[in-house]
């Protein structure tokens, strides 16, 4: 106990002082894209810090228990997503001038009205991905030191607020690319000891429990279910506000789109690394042990205790980059998409409405932890809304020529309306899995909309 | 069969762990600079993780050069 609290009081120390390294934001464009100055190793390790989360960590070693490889291949869509983004998105999205966040890329292809609803979204949904973050966090401290859950929330929360609201962007990435290292480390390293010291008879037990669980993975998942997955996993993170934030923050154009094709090959080898570990705990924990504690009851039974502290200290890590990612995103969405089209703001005055925005979407997400059901369902459900709310308009908007506004509201309602309307209200009214339902709606309603305004205009 | 699944997986982790070294070498640059000297008459320096200046960010900005 008392080394599992001095591994963390050291790791917080050199947090902390990362963090100073940083500076506090001065602009408020240091604040939202840290002077588009961000190398390529920094893009790479902040855009995977902010997508391995607890999802696809705690979340894929439990995959990996219950039904071994299947989670490999569908995680492969999300891999798949990066590096399309990389090649056809995210250098365009970098070439926009004057453009802080997706928001104003909608609004400089569409009109204010776009930019006001994306802006809206995006900021509920940063609150949403934020809460769940928070809960994993929660579960994790409350699971070593057993302290209850609020508090462990508001620690977590807590902490990752102070840098994000003063450093913004810049703090952000900065400590993305320490944790990132923490934990690209760690984990790996973790596999390779369980691998080595506590898998009897080796190379075929392991490959024995791969197989068996993955065919009792894809055998209890229907055909259905797994195309849902995928098309969550393709894209219902493509382009998240965090995402597009590193990609208008980077450099150079090539910068961004290098960025986003090595954080999509990386994603393989995570995968597998993070199922690997979910597999060889098959013959060391017991079948019944949940899925979001798989990973900690692994290291617990085959890792000494200094080791559980480091494991802890990346777990914490995993949290807290995702959450400081997203608590500067749903922020500077907040002021640049929600308040500045309704008013002039100084520059000094927006840097202050994105600080206090950053500690109000913390607290949300700190109240809305406890309301998560469990990591990997947190995630679907924001998935199933933010695809189809945003990237029909955002993604058909970057290629057009001339793109009508009516197409892309019209696009962003119906796409939220229906994601919310058969995920929360009636789940099981359709056999259809909601994304993909809500996203042909969405493209259904951007057509229409593309069609009235072009005989409304006569062109 | 079974030794080549096992030796992807060892593969699969080396990889990972490189990426983290990689990154954290990216860090130390970034954080170890030194900030860039303030030049007598000039207001501010842009921020910058390279330690450049303010203009050599306005001549790259949106440009695929890189810093030259």
């Amino acid at each position: 106990m008392v080394s599992s609290v001095l591994v963390v009081v050291v790791y917080l120390a050199v947090l902390t002082f990362v963090a100073v390294r940083a500076r506090a934001a001065r602009q408020f464009s240091e604040f939202s894209l840290a002077g588009r100055a961000l190398p390529l190793a920094l893009v790479f390790g902040s855009l995977a810090a902010t997508y391995v989360g607890p999802g696809f960590s705690i979340g894929f070693v439990g995959r990996g228990f219950k039904s071994g490889f299947l989670f490999l291949s569908i995680g492969l869509a999300y891999s798949v997503q990066n590096i399309l983004v990389g090649l056809l998105v995210a250098p365009r999205l970098r070439g926009l001038e004057n453009c802080h966040t997706l928001g104003d890329a909608i609004g400089q292809k569409y009109d204010r009205k776009c930019q006001i609803v994306a802006g809206v979204i995006s900021v509920g949904l940063c609150a949403g991905f934020a809460a769940v973050m928070a809960s994993a966090g929660g579960v994790v401290l409350s699971d070593t030191f057993g302290m209850p859950i609020w508090s462990s929330v508001t620690i977590v929360v807590g902490v990752t607020a102070l840098y994000t609201t003063f450093g913004g962007l810049r703090a952000s990435v900065i400590t993305d690319a320490f944790q990132f290292s923490a934990f690209a480390i760690l984990l790996p390293i973790t596999l390779l000891l369980v691998l080595a010291l506590n898998l009897n008879q080796g190379a075929s037990t392991f490959t024995e429990e791969a197989a068996t669980a993955t065919v009792a993975g894809f055998s209890s998942t229907s055909p259905i279910e797994i195309v849902g997955l995928m098309a969550a996993f393709l894209l219902g993170e493509t382009l998240i506000p965090p995402y597009a934030n590193r990609a208008l923050a980077s450099r150079t154009t090539r910068i961004s789109r290098n960025g986003f094709i090595l954080a999509g090959v990386f994603s393989v080898v995570w995968f597998m690394v993070m199922i690997a570990l979910g597999v060889t705990a098959r013959s060391i924990i017991p079948e019944s042990t949940g899925e979001d504690h798989v990973l900690l009851n692994l290291v617990k039974s085959t890792i000494p205790a200094g080791g559980y502290a480091l494991l802890l200290v990346v777990l914490v890590s995993i949290v807290m980059s995702s959450l400081d990612s997203l608590l500067n995103a749903g922020a500077v969405a907040f002021t640049e998409d929600i308040v500045k089209p309704f008013m002039c703001l100084p520059d000094k005055a927006a840097l202050n409405v994105g600080r206090s925005a950053t500690i109000i979407i913390a607290a949300i997400a700190a109240a809305g932890a406890v309301a998560v059901p469990s990591i990997i369902s947190g995630l679907l459900i924001c998935y199933t809304i933010w695809a189809p709310a945003i990237l029909p308009a955002l993604i058909i908007g970057l290629w057009l020529k001339r793109p009508r506004p009516l197409a892309g509201i019209l696009s962003m309602l119906v796409g939220t309306a229906v994601a919310i309307v058969f995920q929360f209200i009636f789940p099981s009214a359709v056999k259809i899995p909601a994304i993909i339902l809500a996203l042909s709606s969405a493209l259904l309603a951007y057509m229409l909309g593309h069609w009235i305004e072009r005989i409304k205009c006569g062109v | 069969m079974e030794v080549v699944i096992v030796v992807l997986v060892v593969i699969a982790a080396l990889l990972v762990i490189a990426s983290g070294v990689w990154v954290a070498i990216a860090l130390v640059s970034a954080v170890s600079k030194r900030k860039p000297r303030v030049k007598r008459g000039a207001k501010y320096l842009a921020p910058s993780f390279t330690g450049g200046s303010a203009q050599c960010h306005a001549n790259d900005k949106n440009s695929d050069e890189g810093i030259l």
